[in-house]
């Protein structure tokens, strides 16, 4: 988490009440939302909660049915609005037959910079997301990670205020993920405020100032990770139980009862520990008592992990 | 499992409306711009553009013409009444297809009263040979006038052959055959006879010397030149797609220039479109002769 800047304490986003229905079903039910100059927030959520619908939103590229968003105090349809935002979609949102140079210049000129000073915004765009040297080379042959970096690049020419950004590293390794971190990181420190989708926590955890749980189409809740963790953790501790077979149905209603909650995998179950380490063996006794083969037992520090089973009620992959 | 196959492109057009919407409509579009190309004397409300020429100004010549402009199919160019054109314009007017067939009652040649294929015919046709068959076609209307307005010059035709080949009438019976035929005249409004072949009062002469193959191939100049516009237009809305679908449709439109900054794939489209009828159009000027630049002009 960034800790050497401090945002603004003047708004740049507020959402309120936003609402988005497709037919019958609302992507966005009410989502409220805000985000201050420089400030790096990260939307989390399961699939379907409404991330991306509310960055189309805000980007100005989907309207609500109900409620309001406002950037720097303009709807986000406005052209002096648009000129805050930067865009960058989860797919690779680039001509993948041409050269990084000339994708940058045709998308800066589309996002507003002047003939004049394109090529200087491309030159600084390629500089710091180190693929001066592939300037020229076409964009279909540049490996996934790099692609992603021209991508972010692409979304900042015009040199906007907030970045929004939709899994900026879905499908990425490990190493390209963080290269794309290091990106990120950069345009934090420099001030340029940050909306990203994700469901790596880490990246959550490394970039963002703030991070808002989306489920059901609302923001259930939107802050630092040490005050969800304490607003919802106070000071329980979260226990992961993993079983030597999947529970019978007997054993399934003691854990749920236990407040124990399921995850992806049958034998392994998340609860919370009340009252300190010192009440592990007699969490351990009775579910040895009620008839549970306990191959592992551990108890951990709640994070964002916990935070996000908390809000959502679902295990996330990660 | 083909079935299956089926159906999933069947239910992935239906849901990609844009791609639906240009499956039914480009046909039509196609259908619609060649039907205008190719079918240019067809169709049950035929009108027939008729460039009119009367160099004689006789009473038999004004008879046949006004004759020929009350048919409803017959609409004379530019609304030009007999007399108003002259040979030269009629021969620009077909050749510029501003007209399907001219006519012109000649001075030149034999009368109407006198056509013994002597001297050259009394009507002489300009014929497109594209459109030959806005020929035919006026070649009928212009019998069926002939036979209504002059029916006296057709009969005597007929009675002159009988007399000549046949047997020799007297003057009795020429003077009532005279008398007859002069009745027939005062009363022919409105009638119409048949049988009597009327190929013999005409020439038909191509325009400007083109041949039926050169006009073809201007024809199918502009008609390949339209399909590869329209293949074009068409390359440039599945580039919008194509963009919409890898997102940058919605990058371009999120920057302060909207949608409508996304012009490129169009437009690019359009030149290459514009690039390939000039090319068509070129090949068919140098190899094929076709008038190119005088057809622009035109």
């Amino acid at each position: 988490m960034s800790v050497a800047r401090t945002p603004s304490a003047e708004p740049l986003l507020i959402v309120r009440g936003a609402t988005r229905r497709f037919g019958k079903r609302a992507a966005l039910a009410g989502a409220d939302l805000s985000l201050l100059k420089g400030e790096v927030l990260a939307l989390l959520g399961p699939n379907g909660a409404g991330k991306s619908t509310l960055l189309r939103a805000i980007a100005g590229r989907l309207r609500l049915d109900e409620g309001t968003i406002r950037i720097s105090g303009l709807p986000p349809d406005h052209h002096q609005a648009r000129l805050h935002v930067g865009f960058v979609p989860q797919s690779i949102a680039l001509w993948g037959r041409l050269p990084v140079r000339t994708n940058l210049e045709i998308l800066g000129r589309m996002a507003g910079v002047s003939r004049r000073d394109i090529p200087a915004a491309v030159r600084d765009a390629l500089d710091w997301c180190g693929l001066a040297d592939r300037a020229t080379d076409r964009v279909a042959t540049l490996s996934g990670g790099m692609q992603r970096r021209i991508n972010i690049a692409a979304g900042t020419l015009h040199r906007p205020d907030l970045l929004l950004l939709d899994e900026p590293t879905v499908g990425l390794d490990r190493a390209s993920g963080d290269a794309i971190h290091r990106v990120l990181a950069r345009l934090r420190d420099e001030g340029l405020a940050q909306i990203l989708t994700t469901h790596v926590f880490v990246e959550a955890e490394a970039l963002a100032d703030r991070v808002a749980v989306m489920a059901a189409g609302v923001v259930r809740a939107a802050d630092t990770i040490p005050s969800l963790v304490g607003r919802l953790f106070g000071n329980d501790q979260e226990v992961l139980l993993m079983l030597a077979a999947p529970p019978a149905p007997e054993l399934r209603d003691f854990l749920r009862a236990s407040q124990f909650s399921p995850t992806n995998e049958d034998r392994r179950w998340m609860g919370r520990l009340h009252g300190g380490l010192e009440q592990l063996p007699e969490v351990r006794t009775r579910l040895i008592a009620a008839g549970a083969d306990v191959q592992e037992l551990r108890v951990r520090q709640p994070g964002l992990h916990g935070v996000y089973v908390e809000l959502t009620g679902e295990v996330p992959e990660h | 499992m083909i079935l299956a196959i089926v159906r999933t492109a069947m239910l992935q057009l239906w849901h990609d409306r844009g791609a639906l919407l240009m499956a039914l409509l480009v046909p039509v579009i196609f259908f619609l711009i060649f039907a205008e190309i190719f079918a240019t004397a067809a169709g049950d409300q035929l009108q027939l553009r008729v460039a009119i020429v009367d160099e004689v100004q006789s009473g038999d010549s004004i008879a046949l013409l006004h004759a020929l402009v009350a048919v409803p199919s017959i609409h004379p160019v530019s609304g030009a009444e007999p007399g108003r054109l002259t040979r030269s314009d009629a021969t620009d007017l077909v050749r510029r297809g501003t007209a399907d067939v001219g006519l012109v009652v000649r001075a030149d040649g034999e009368t109407l009263a006198t056509a013994y294929g002597l001297a050259a015919p009394p009507l002489l046709l300009f014929v497109d040979p594209s459109r030959s068959v806005a020929a035919t076609m006026l070649s009928g209307q212009l019998q069926r006038a002939y036979f209504s307005a002059l029916p006296d010059l057709a009969i005597g035709r007929v009675a002159e052959l009988i007399g000549t080949e046949l047997t020799e009438f007297t003057p009795a019976q020429k003077a009532e055959i005279d008398a007859g035929l002069r009745e027939m005249r005062a009363s022919a409004a409105g009638q119409s006879s048949s049988g009597w072949s009327f190929e013999d009062l005409l020439e038909r002469k191509n325009v400007a010397g083109q041949s039926a193959a050169l006009n073809n191939v201007a024809y199918y100049a502009g008609a390949v030149a339209f399909m590869f516009l329209l293949f074009a237009a068409a390359q440039g809305a599945l580039a919008i797609l194509d963009d919409q679908a890898a997102g940058i449709l919605d990058r371009i439109a999120a920057g302060p220039g909207g949608i409508s900054g996304h012009q490129r794939p169009l437009s690019v489209s359009l030149l290459q479109g514009l690039v390939q009828v000039s090319l068509i159009f070129a090949v068919a000027w140098l190899a094929y002769g076709v008038d190119v630049p005088g057809n622009f002009a035109g």
